[in-house]
């Protein structure tokens, strides 16, 4: 099982996170800077994979983005890359070529797709297909109750 | 032309968003965002998100406010750049009780984000959850599905149980897969719910829709691990998920679930990961699923990662499960492929699974050998680690050769952080599996070069505990290692170490010629690396301290460079590091003491772990003595070696003599000994020797069964000891000398010689060798005839001998023979070598063949009795502490009338100063009316006289003290409370101890009650030696 997850850009910035253990707040904090600072100072020909405390970090650079997981010792490391992927092919198919700032300015889209694929840290849906349709079937319900006014949009702007 | 209108567009965008804040709209999240991007610094950042905040804040208040959603979603932004959100927490549950769907939206993602199972508004989430499980529309349903994932507490789980159980019967498959994996959060959080769960699970693996399959493996997984009882339950699942294993396989290109041609990994993960729990220790369900291991981990394409994740997960099913030989090998095989492959990830799973399975099938894993080796010249650093670890774990008798080779290459151009691990793993596999000592040397001293100063110390000890143990080995070690050390002589720290005490033990090894065509080493070489190394600032201050005991035990090893060992044991004597100081000053005393060293600095006995404690046992336990005894009297040939570990035991070989009517008086001895032997000698003198602590040792005293051997001559590293063999018998006694060699070399034309007064004669029958080899012994029998009875035996001896063709002589004298009872008569406290000093030379060859090596132990014993021998003789006022002044007078107390009459004025005065000061309740400086009583003891102030201080009395009290001149502290009587205290203890456990006093105490009864005052008045000497100026 999953029991974080992270999204953080090269610069150290907190992207997404996405957490399915209970923390506390400050332990949170911790974990986020030591894991990007840790991820951020390894060389690219390294493995992409380490261990933090009693868990297994398996990462992976999207251009300027970084999706870290920790997953328990043992679950598969290899196959938790291709869920990052999966994610990635998720987010580029909704956002069109995704990049980081697709990311930042619609996080909230991020979190929904990311909730459709994964549950209580572990595989929801495997098919791309079905994730698409359940967010552009939630998308559509949104748009349809919010009011569009001239100065005032109603919805998340 | 496209950019140009999107820009206007966006401006466009801004004015309006302006004109709508300026009306009482809320920022737009974009614009929030926005804001922030632009802040140059922390600061900027930081004012932004509190005016922002402030906002948000105050929104909140307003109940009815439109733009909840809109203020929760920047919310949420503040929330991830690490400010403080949680006021909104209550408002997320507002928003979460509203209709409209997009509130719904963000209200549940904010619970997720901002609510922890600690939070206390659960209870609003729960009914909201409640709710919204049974909403008809299904997306508000997966909403609370997907929440109820994230942040359910116990209490959530045991309320919404049931309705999650209703949702995974129900027939959708969006909400099924959704629940199934609430459920394993559920069963997670609390096993006692999978009860619910169980009925429900079977039905959901029979479902077509991959997600719902997913779902229901995890759940499964995950009772099973949590219940013996389910497992045992779902075995019989084991041909439906072959089946669905089997479809998946078998399947032709699905684009939905198809991952670069492997058609849906992430569920077939999830199946092998489930078939490896069923299938564990399980034959029947290992029979199974066998053939469709073999058909996954043949078929699967391994070009791509997805199918390397697939194949590693059947590896650690076929491992796990106990799966056919066969199989195995399979799964070995893949991995040792996986070695191979280009991507790094799966070269680190490899190594990884490889160290876990490496116990299970090691035959399987040693195939793969050769390309665990090439990993440890990875770039990546985690996977050399893993190599490093499983070459270890591969290491065997066959292949270490083999494998030492490449691991010491590794080590060479190692990073820091492994040469430590690495050298401690080295020694620990070459000690078990070296092929032979000197490969064991040779290595590890590589190893030692290789590692240099990461080298862990207890590698270090190790190396010297191999060497001291394997004495076949010596010679060839302290050469290797003086040809290491030599090359290398700064970098490795440790090695210089471990070559320091190897040459220290056995530089006599060192430079005896061993073979022609090795050039041989000299002395001064040796030397030489001593002082490059020891002045030099680069050496560590540990092996400052090995390099100079080393050089102390050359010293008496080396004959030509005495004068350079001793500069350079001397360098250090004002090292600012205490240790290196102490070593150099004392050792440097040990080398100019002169014979004595040979006994202090011999070789250290071979370093195992009990071996202190069985050397120590005998001073402790009597008992046990006493039964060794009867071994003794029947092997009573002359086993010294073996008597002089029983320390106290003396020599048995007396017993049976004909001396039995003369000691009939020891039966109190005797009684303590069990009567098992009722021939003692009880020659103990206990009361005639200053020094003698040890004679009053109660245990010493019991257990002295017989004979000791006197010590003779104790010279230059050689003692000749002198025992009675057997005691007169018509006027005719025999004994014998014993010689021990403790010298490095071996001696050559030993010859002894003895005589004795005109009242006797003697004839010495020739010795059993002139030649005694290092630590070896000659014996030679002597016949004394009596002239004139009641004589006292006295003996002089002489003994001559070669070392190295260079001529030896010594001299000694004994004047007392422990088997002659005549001998306690007299000549007790003859100048030279009484009992006493046979005792304390017997004492310190013991100390220092026991290896308790602290100088002073040694040197205190032996040259303590030199100088009472020579000092109670010179100059000066003598006393006993027995003695009785003959003055009756008091001092100072009876003047004359004419000293009255003129110290009439001054009484007057003083009288009247007296009465003052009485008056005034304060203390006098001089109270002559009240005087102190002095008493006829006192000895001489320390620290001269007029300077006060502190005056012993000649019995070994301190008295007398004025430590502050002006203030009167002065003692009449001994200060009970000031005292030296002897304690002798054996193995940190205390055998004897006495106050060093013999002076008069009385203490009220629990005072100083554990301190034993009674010193033997007798045995305490002082001589008082006043300077001439004085």
């Amino acid at each position: 099982m999953m029991q974080y997850m992270l999204l953080f850009s090269r610069q150290g910035k907190l992207r997404l996170q996405k957490w399915y253990t209970a923390y506390p707040d400050k332990q949170k904090k911790k974990i986020c800077r030591e894991l990007i600072t840790q991820i951020l100072s390894r060389k690219p020909k390294m493995c992409a994979f380490l261990e933090y405390k009693d868990l297994k970090v398996v990462y992976k650079r999207y251009a300027s983005l970084y999706f870290c997981c920790a997953i328990e010792q043992n679950d598969n490391e290899l196959i938790t890359l291709e869920v990052i992927h999966r994610y990635v092919e998720l987010l580029d198919k909704y956002f069109g070529s995704v990049c980081e700032l697709d990311i930042i300015f619609n996080f909230e889209k991020a979190y929904f797709i990311l909730d459709e694929f994964l549950l209580a840290g572990e595989i929801q849906e495997t098919s791309k297909k079905q994730v698409l349709k359940a967010i552009a079937a939630q998308d559509l319900i949104q748009e349809e109750e919010t009011p569009q006014g001239f100065f005032e949009d109603h919805g998340l702007g | 032309m496209a950019n140009a209108v999107e820009i206007a567009i966006e401006k466009i965008d801004e004015y309006k968003s302006r004109i709508g804040r300026t009306l009482g709209t809320p920022m737009r999240l974009r614009d929030l965002i926005r804001q922030v991007r632009a802040a140059r610094t922390m600061a900027e950042e930081r004012a932004v998100v509190d005016r922002e905040s402030a906002n948000i804040r105050e929104s909140f208040r307003d109940d009815d406010s439109p733009w909840k959603c809109r203020n929760i979603a920047k919310l949420l932004y503040i929330h991830m750049l690490g400010y403080p959100a949680h006021f909104g927490q209550m408002e997320c549950m507002k928003l979460v009780a509203m209709t409209r769907f997009t509130d719904k939206r963000i209200g549940y993602l904010g619970a997720m984000l901002l609510l922890d199972e600690r939070s206390e508004v659960h209870l609003l989430v729960t009914n909201s959850l409640k709710n919204d499980l049974t909403c008809s529309t299904q997306f508000v349903s997966g909403l609370a599905l997907c929440t109820l994932g994230s942040i359910c507490s116990a209490e959530m789980c045991r309320d919404l149980a049931n309705e999650v159980e209703k949702i995974i019967k129900q027939n959708n498959a969006y909400l099924k897969k959704k629940a199934a994996l609430c459920a394993f959060r559920i069963v997670r959080k609390v096993p006692e719910l999978m009860e619910v769960f169980i009925s429900c699970t079977r039905s959901l693996l029979g479902e077509k829709n991959h997600g719902v399959l997913m779902g229901a493996t995890t759940l499964v997984t995950e009772m099973c691990e949590k219940s013996p009882d389910v497992l045992n339950h779902f075995k019989k699942l084991v041909p439906n998920l072959v089946r669905i294993l089997k479809n998946l396989l078998m399947s032709g290109y699905s684009p939905e679930h198809d991952v670069t041609g492997i058609s849906d990994p992430f569920l077939q993960v999830k199946i092998l990961r489930l078939l490896r729990i069923l299938g564990k220790d399980d034959v029947r369900a290992t029979e199974e699923m066998n053939d469709i291991l073999a058909q996954v981990a043949t078929n699967t394409e391994t070009a791509k990662n997805v199918g390397n994740a697939i194949l590693y997960e059947t590896v650690l099913t076929i491992m796990e499960i106990k799966s056919e030989s066969g199989l195995r090998i399979l799964a070995v095989n893949i991995l040792g492929r996986f070695l191979l492959n280009t991507d790094k990830n799966i070269r680190y799973v490899a190594l990884n699974t490889l160290l876990k399975t490496v116990h299970i099938d090691n035959q399987a894993v040693q195939r793969h050998r050769n390309v665990v080796v090439d990993c440890l010249k990875d770039p990546d650093i985690s996977i050399r680690k893993r190599a490093m670890e499983l070459c270890f774990a591969l290491m065997n008798k066959t292949n270490i050769a083999l494998m030492t080779k490449e691991v010491l290459i590794f080590l060479e151009t190692a990073d820091a952080e492994f040469k430590s691990e690495c050298a401690s793993k080295m020694y620990i596999a070459t000690e078990r599996y070296s092929p032979n000592h000197e490969w064991h040397l040779d290595t590890m001293i590589t190893v030692l070069r290789l590692a240099g100063k990461y080298v862990p110390d207890e590698v270090v000890s190790c190396m010297i505990q191999m060497i001291s143990a394997n004495s076949e080995l010596q010679a060839y070690a302290v050469v290797q290692l003086y040809h290491a050390a030599k090359k290398d002589a700064i970098n490795a720290q440790p090695l210089l170490q471990v070559a320091f005490w190897t040459i220290g033990e056995f530089g006599d090894l060192l430079i005896q010629p061993t073979d022609a065509d090795t050039t041989a080493i000299s002395e001064s070489d040796v030397i030489e690396l001593f002082e490059a190394v020891l002045p030099s600032t680069l050496t560590s201050l540990m092996t400052k301290c090995y390099a100079v005991t080393a050089l102390a035990k050359l010293s008496t090893r080396f004959s030509h460079t005495n004068s350079r060992i001793e500069a350079l044991v001397r360098i250090n004597q004002a090292h600012i590091h205490l240790e290196l100081q102490q070593r150099s000053v004392e050792f440097n005393a040990i080398i100019g003491v002169g014979d004595l060293k040979y006994g202090l600095l011999e070789r250290m006995p071979i370093i195992t772990h009990n071996s202190l404690n069985a050397a120590a046992s005998s001073m402790i336990e009597p008992e046990e003595i006493t039964s060794q005894q009867d071994v003794l009297i029947e092997d009573a040939s002359s086993s010294l070696d073996l008597l002089s570990n029983l320390d106290l035991g003396g020599n048995s070989t007396s017993i049976g003599n004909g001396n039995n009517d003369l000691f009939s008086s020891n039966n109190a001895v005797m009684d303590i000994l069990g009567g098992a032997l009722n021939t003692q000698n009880n020659v103990a003198p206990v009361s005639s020797d200053p020094f003698d602590i040890f004679g009053s040792v109660p245990v010493q005293q019991s257990s002295k069964p017989s004979n000791r051997p006197v010590i003779a001559i104790n010279a230059k590293g050689v003692e000749v000891q002198v025992e009675v063999v057997d005691g007169w018998k018509n006027e005719k006694a025999r004994l014998k000398m014993t010689a021990y060699n403790y010298t490095p070399q071996s001696i050559s034309s030993f010859n002894f010689l003895a005589a004795v007064t005109k009242a006797f004669e003697i004839q010495l029958e020739p010795a059993t060798s002139t030649n005694i080899p290092a630590d070896g012994n000659t014996t030679q029998f002597m016949n004394i005839t009596r002239k004139v009875p009641g004589s006292v035996a006295r003996m002089r001896t002489k003994i001559s001998y070669q070392i190295n063709g260079e001529e030896h002589n010594s001299n000694g004298e004994v004047n007392e023979f422990p088997g002659f009872r005549d001998a306690q008569k007299g000549m007790r406290r003859r100048n030279s070598e009484s009992t006493n000093e046979k005792k304390g030379g017997k004492k310190n060859n013991k100390m220092t063949r026991r290896r308790a090596v602290s100088p002073e132990n040694g040197t205190s014993m032996t040259s303590n009795n030199c100088w009472m021998s020579n000092e109670m003789n010179g100059y000066g006022w003598k006393a006993r502490g027995d003695r009785k002044p003959k003055e009756k007078r008091v001092p100072f107390n009876r003047p004359t009338p004419k000293q009255v009459y003129e110290a009439l004025p001054f009484v007057r005065r003083y009288f009247m100063y007296w009465m003052k000061y009485t008056f005034d309740k304060e203390k006098l400086f001089i109270n002559t009316f009240q005087p102190l009583k002095h008493k006829p003891f006192y000895g001489v102030p320390c620290g001269g006289i007029g300077c006060g201080a502190i005056g012993r009395d000649f019995r070994g009290g301190f008295c007398k003290f004025s430590l502050r001149p002006g203030l009167v502290e002065h003692k009449v009587n001994v200060v009970a409370a000031d005292q030296f205290i002897l304690s002798v203890r054996d193995n940190n456990k205390c055998v004897y101890q006495k106050v060093l006093s013999a002076a008069d105490i009385c203490l009220p009864s629990g005072q100083l009650s554990a301190w034993d005052f009674s010193f033997p008045k007798k045995n305490v000497y002082y001589r008082l030696v006043l300077k001439i100026q004085w």
